[in-house]
């Protein structure tokens, strides 16, 4: 599910814009920052911020597995990326499945724990 | 990216495919294992391994950021997702901007550099896996015990 905003003319501080996603992805209980990457990209400077689920879910399909938000540009011309992935996340359409759709690691649907954490990346 | 396949009938002894995979993972040196989750999820075994790119990378779009290769089941009946995440991958298209693009996005995915692509990685991956799933295999594996998801 990947989202990618372009900003112009904004004349923004992208390191406290960073510095918050990353503040805002550790606050969330299940999330662990596993890696951050910072440095230039044909000139251009670029920044990434890795977080994985820390434990097991306690059920498959839409739950949250990991986000990967990337900020790369200039204060006046930069872009942000945000990816969340989800287990099983082609598979939410129902009777998809069979046994192991009903009774196995796909039931019940956690597509709000993702989509709450993509919202309040989007904030 | 995400690509789910289910196989049934095929008597695999997940453990050790489930190794195998992360072995495959671990040769690739552009890849670093982050996070390995294995238990139970409503009474089904479950192992799910996460690696990111190890580095900056010299281009963006399209490249490999991470892969994800989950699990879960029992030997007759499991299913497997395989996702290859890739920077602006929805950016891959020629001159979808200006100035960034010529940044960090522009020298992006040109053939005969040395860029790990995500699409590139992904068909080798799922390849090697469906030799693993071969090999670790009890019952002969055919193409209708298998069935795929693609969003």
């Amino acid at each position: 599910m990947p989202y990618v905003k372009r900003y112009k003319d904004l004349n923004t501080d992208l390191d406290a814009v960073y510095d918050d996603i990353k503040y805002e992805i550790q606050t969330g209980k299940e999330l662990n920052v596993v890696k951050e990457q910072d440095g230039t990209v044909n000139g251009v400077p670029f920044k990434s911020i890795f977080a994985v689920r820390e434990s097991v879910p306690k059920a498959l399909i839409g739950t949250l597995r990991e986000v990967t938000v990337t900020i790369t540009g200039v204060s006046e011309d930069w872009l942000l990326e945000v990816h969340t992935g989800a287990w099983l996340s082609n598979m939410i359409t129902p009777g998809t499945g069979g046994r192991e759709v009903r009774s196995g690691p796909q039931e019940p649907y956690q597509g709000d724990r993702q989509e709450a954490q993509q919202e309040a990346l989007h904030r | 990216m995400p690509f789910v396949r289910r196989y049934k009938d095929l008597s695999t002894d997940l453990n050790d495919l489930y190794t195998d995979i992360v072995r495959e993972l671990q040769q690739e040196k552009d890849l670093e294992i982050v996070k390995e989750t294995k238990g139970v999820v409503n009474d089904v075994g479950f192992r799910s391994v996460t690696a990111i790119r190890a580095n900056v990378p010299r281009a963006i779009t399209g490249t490999l950021r991470e892969v994800s290769v989950t699990v879960a089941g029992e030997p007759d009946d499991w299913l497997l997702e395989l996702h290859t995440g890739a920077w602006f991958g929805n950016m891959v298209l020629p001159g979808a901007g200006g100035f960034l693009i010529a940044g960090p996005m522009g020298t992006a995915a040109a053939a005969g550099t040395t860029t790990l692509l995500a699409v590139t990685y992904g068909r080798k991956l799922k390849n090697r896996i469906k030799d693993l799933v071969k090999k670790h295999s009890g019952k002969k594996y055919t193409e209708e015990k298998i069935e795929t998801f693609i969003s």
